[in-house]
């Protein structure tokens, strides 16, 4: 059963445009869901509407049973009142208080007796390895150790759904990676429900359960990170999830570019499609090369490419290339013998395209047709 | 998808009083916003129906019903016999009181600013002190200082330290255009010296290094690149005291009686006293106009300018000139300008307080009896201003209505910050920050003008408040709201509302977030939102002098007085009074606040 469901939500703020338009959105209990799209996007917007800080133009929020805003029906449950935790981007410590203090005061406000708070805020500073700071005030810590005050602060009273903005985004590389993990940790221990704001898709490919990708406003897909990852469904996904970027024609009716009308065209032919294909795509770590056309697997894409630059990353290594007319990005975890300038090949398999109509929309009757055919299409055997 | 929400038919309007039932702020902004329309809106418009409208009395020169529409207070003003004495001359007069000062003020500032900001002088950071402190003491204690001196037999009383040295003072050194321009001057180049000063600081000496660099010589660098970068900054402390002169009463009143001059403060203030109401609103409305317009000219030019100041913080070095053998010459002329604005005039009011005969400097003319004595040859002050009951009561009236001003000032203020924070991106939010700075655009005597109009009748509900302390305590309060709700808004910017929120979700109500988490954290700012309009609340007279009685006498209005029936000793103590007291008062706030002199300069 969902936890929390946001049904037709509008926000407008004053005279401007819609900042979320129709936002229909279901997390399950004991989610670990990732609000993710790039800056401007809605995010905050929805999740403090969520919070009950900001109030929707119209729609409904529930969390289980009970109705938080319903805008039609005239309902509405201050923030106050929600039991949830916010975490924000500013972490928005209490200045005058302690470590300690900062903790406790939601315990306080909830009239828990003192011994039980002693022992509360105790565990959770322990939890977050923050009880040697207790007597510190905020101005006295670093980043990282406010960034763990403001989410302890939060776990103490345990809300029934913590709100994360964008936590990581004012931690350094190393902070942020331990941070990942102890929010992981957190989640693992506690089960509570988790909504986590980032534009950092790898954040959110590591750390969320399910994913919901927004873009000007507009849910664009809601899923499993692999979902997402694998079955985008349409171009703005395809393109914001995945580094580097997914590589991506589209037809142009008018030049007519060679490597576009070549897999537009073998796409439409494998997938018996009737409608047009609009656009096709295809991940750099789906790319692969050959010295010669003949040792491409029977069935699969392929072009002449040459080499442009090849750069090493360490772990992988990423290869520019100039195919057809075209300039692809190839990712590959095994060494790359060729140098720039070696004219080679480039091929794919069928069921690693990803291709989209006119409007962009992922055409799944191609994914149909490729999952369905009994030829594996491209596949090593 | 799922279906859509069924639809109440008020749904809409119940959710809106939903959350404003468990969310004040709104609430509180409209309330404040029609508070805020009522008292400085209703005013303006109070004092323009009265340009227009036949007055009580009027009727036989109008023949028109009292209460009727008519243009003759406009015609009286502008075109009539008198028009001459009631509106050119003193327009003209203040034009040029108002360019003078300027002049003299920017001179005097500029000169100083450039000494402090940007060469070796001597002590420039005991300067940089010593020179503002004219700007804390009352305006017109320069106009008592002259008075003292240079008074000559035109004026009852006693007579200035010239004349008692035999010396002849000729009367347009004794009174008028010249004597109000160097008081006035005397009082606001500070203004020019902090405004200038701060952008002199925070140019970007690599602007001037790159001229060099490209051969440009010392002259062409400033004519072309540090002028016209400072140019906002000056044209914006000229405009400002413009503005600030078009209101002030004390000087010019003290300076131009004796011999009639006449600016519009003076002017309207006649006017009111003579009970022509009508002929004085619309003199109330010229200073409204003019006032707005100075200050629109004055963001306007700010605006244009911002697109290319790059007076920023990051390459600007401490780069000074060196004086070389100026340096003495230097040091004399700043040592000279601390001396004429701050040694002279307040020793001067001092001997005077001190000495039967001014000036005359033998041991039996010192007395204490102005400050102590029981028998002053005067029937209405018959005793020294330190056993007298007037001072006591005054002062305890200053205290009372200042105090309480004060405190209004600085909740209000943080208040308007609060709710404009809050609501920020709302059109409440924008109205509220531009109602809190109507009251800027009003020159001060103007707006004593207004609420004179207003509040001297009962007006349905609410009584005719003239003679009470509330009206005082209200006129300060909102002639103080624009700095206050300035002060109010960047506090409250600086903090964000996200800590407040985070107590929200905590499970704070409302009440316990205001007393648990943003009063607390903005003590500072409310202990200085405090103090500053309580220092400039005991100074100021412009605003207060019409509205004050015999029954609500302040300092302020105690020491005009005093000068009205010629007692210029009397005057004296207690504008020194006020002074020490305004002393004491900044030098507690920076003790307790830490911030500095220069942050205290308002009003
Ligand atoms: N208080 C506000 N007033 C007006 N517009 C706002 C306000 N907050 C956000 N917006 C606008 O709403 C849109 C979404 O903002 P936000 O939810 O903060 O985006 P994100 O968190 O995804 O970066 C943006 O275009 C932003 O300018
Ligand atoms: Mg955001």
């Amino acid at each position: 059963m969902p936890h929390i469901t946001l049904t037709a939500i509008d926000k407008i703020y004053d005279g401007e445009q819609k900042a979320v338009d129709n936002l229909f959105l279901a997390i399950p209990d004991g989610a670990f869901m990732c609000l993710l799209g790039p800056s401007g996007c809605g995010k905050t917007t929805t999740l403090r509407m969520i919070a009950g800080l900001e109030q929707p133009t119209a729609g409904e929020i529930r969390v289980a049973d009970r109705t938080l805003d319903s805008v039609e029906q005239g309902v509405f449950v201050p923030p106050e009142k929600r039991q949830m935790g916010l975490v924000f981007q500013s972490y928005a410590l209490w200045p005058h208080l302690t470590v300690q203090k900062n903790v406790d005061f939601g315990l306080r406000i909830k009239k828990i007796p003192s011994r039980e708070r002693a022992e509360r805020t105790e565990e959770v500073l322990s939890l977050l390895r923050i009880d040697k700071l207790k007597d510190r005030f905020p101005a006295q810590l670093s980043g990282g150790q406010q960034q763990r005050v403001a989410l302890a602060r939060m776990l103490a009273v345990n809300p029934s759904v913590l709100l994360l903005d964008e936590p990581l985004s004012n931690l350094d590389a190393r902070l942020r990676l331990e941070m990942r993990a102890e929010l992981k940790r957190i989640h693992d221990r506690w089960r509570t429900t988790i909504v986590f704001v980032t534009h950092d898709q790898l954040e959110a490919m590591t750390l969320a359960t399910l994913v919901a990708v927004m873009n000007d406003g507009v849910l664009q897909q809601l899923g499993s990170p692999m979902e997402i990852y694998d079955r985008p469904a349409n171009r703005f996904v395809a393109e914001f999830v995945g580094n580097p970027p997914m590589n991506y024609v589209a037809r142009d009716d008018t030049s007519g570019p060679k490597v576009a009308s070549s897999l537009v065209g073998y796409a439409a032919s494998v997938g018996e499609l009737a409608d047009p294909v609009g656009a096709v795509g295809v991940r750099p770590e789906a790319l692969r090369l050959s010295s010669a056309p003949t040792a491409v697997p029977p069935g699969a894409w392929h072009a002449p490419a040459r080499v442009e630059a090849v750069l090493p990353t360490g772990a992988s290594w990423t290869v520019q290339l100039r195919v057809l007319d075209g300039t692809f990005y190839l990712v590959s975890a095994d060494p790359i013998e060729h140098g720039a300038d070696d004219e080679v090949t480039c091929w794919t398999r069928a069921s690693d395209l990803h291709v989209f109509d006119e409007s962009d929309t992922r055409m799944t009757a191609y994914d149909d047709a490729v999952t369905a055919s009994s030829i594996q299409v491209g596949s090593d055997a | 998808m799922p279906p859509e929400p069924p639809r109440g038919r008020f749904g809409r309007t119940k959710y809106h009083l939903a959350v404003a039932r468990h969310e004040p702020t709104k609430l509180i902004g409209v309330l404040l916003a029609i508070v805020f329309l009522y008292l400085i809106v209703a005013p303006i418009l109070s004092v323009a129906s009265d340009a227009f409208r036949v007055h009580f009395g009027d009727h036989v020169h109008t023949g028109q019903e009292p209460g009727a529409w008519t243009g003759y207070y406009l015609w009286r003003v502008f075109r009539s016999d008198v028009s001459s004495i009631l509106f050119w001359q003193p327009f003209l007069n203040t034009i040029v009181i108002a360019v003078g000062t300027t002049l003299f003020a920017l001179v005097v500032g500029g000169a100083m600013a450039w000494l402090i900001a940007r060469t070796d002088l001597p002590g420039r950071k005991w300067f940089s002190t010593a020179l503002v402190v004219s700007y804390m003491m009352p305006s017109w204690t320069f106009a008592l200082a002259w008075l003292t001196i240079f008074k000559n037999r035109r004026m009852g009383g006693r007579q200035g330290f010239l004349e008692a040295m035999g010396v002849q003072v000729p009367d347009w050194l004794a009174y008028g255009a010249f004597p109000t321009i160097v008081a006035l001057g005397l009082h606001y180049y500070p203004f020019v010296l902090l405004l200038f000063g701060n952008a002199l600081r925070r140019m970007d000496s690599q602007l001037e290094d790159s001229a060099r660099v490209l051969g440009a010589r010392r002259r062409t660098i400033a004519q072309r690149i540090v002028l016209p970068l400072m140019l906002p900054s000056l044209t914006s402390a000229v405009l400002l005291i413009f503005a600030k002169i078009l209101g002030t009463f004390g000087t010019p009143y003290i300076l131009g009686l004796p011999v009639d001059f006449q600016v519009m403060s003076t002017s309207l203030f006649q006017s009111i006293r003579n009970r022509q109401n009508g002929v004085a609103a619309v003199i109330a409305l010229v200073v409204i106009v003019v006032g707005i317009l100075v200050i629109l000219v004055d963001s306007k030019i700010l605006k244009e300018y911002r697109r290319f100041v790059t007076v920023g913080s990051k390459g600007s070095m401490d780069r000074r000139t060196k004086l070389r053998r100026w340096r003495m010459p230097a040091l004399g002329l700043a040592m000279t300008v601390f001396t004429a604005s701050v040694i002279i005039p307040i020793g001067v009011l001092f001997l005077s307080t001190i000495q039967r005969i001014p000036g005359r400097f033998e041991l039996s003319n010192f007395t204490l009896r102005y400050w102590i004595g029981t028998d002053l040859d005067s029937v209405a002050f018959p005793r020294g201003v330190l056993v007298s009951g007037e001072l006591y009561s005054a002062m305890w009236n200053s205290f009372r209505v200042v105090g309480l001003a004060a405190v209004c000032c600085g909740v209000l203020g943080l208040l308007v910050g609060y709710v404009v924070v809050r609501t920020s991106g709302t059109r409440l939010s924008s109205m509220l920050r531009q109602i809190s700075f109507l009251p800027y655009l009003v020159p001060g005597i103007a707006f004593a003008a207004a609420y004179l109009s207003l509040f001297a009748v009962q007006r349905g509900p609410v009584p005719a408040l003239y003679g009470t302390f509330t009206i005082l305590v209200i006129v300060m309060v909102i002639g103080n709201l624009p700095y206050s709700s300035r002060a109010g808004i960047s506090a409250m910017m600086q903090l964000g509302r996200e800590p407040e929120e985070a107590a929200q979700v905590s499970g704070a109500g409302w009440w316990r977030r205001m007393t648990r988490i943003v009063t607390p954290i903005q003590k500072g700012a409310l202990v200085t939102g405090i103090i500053l309009p309580f220092i400039s609340g005991l100074k100021e007279l412009s605003t207060v002098i019409m509205l004050a009685t015999s029954n609500t006498e302040l300092l302020t209005t105690l020491s005009v007085n005093l000068v009205d029936f010629g007692y210029l000793q009397l005057a004296n103590a207690v504008v020194l009074i006020i002074a020490a007291m305004a002393f004491v008062a900044t030098y507690l706030a920076q003790r307790l606040t830490g911030s500095s002199l220069a942050s205290g300069l308002q009003g």
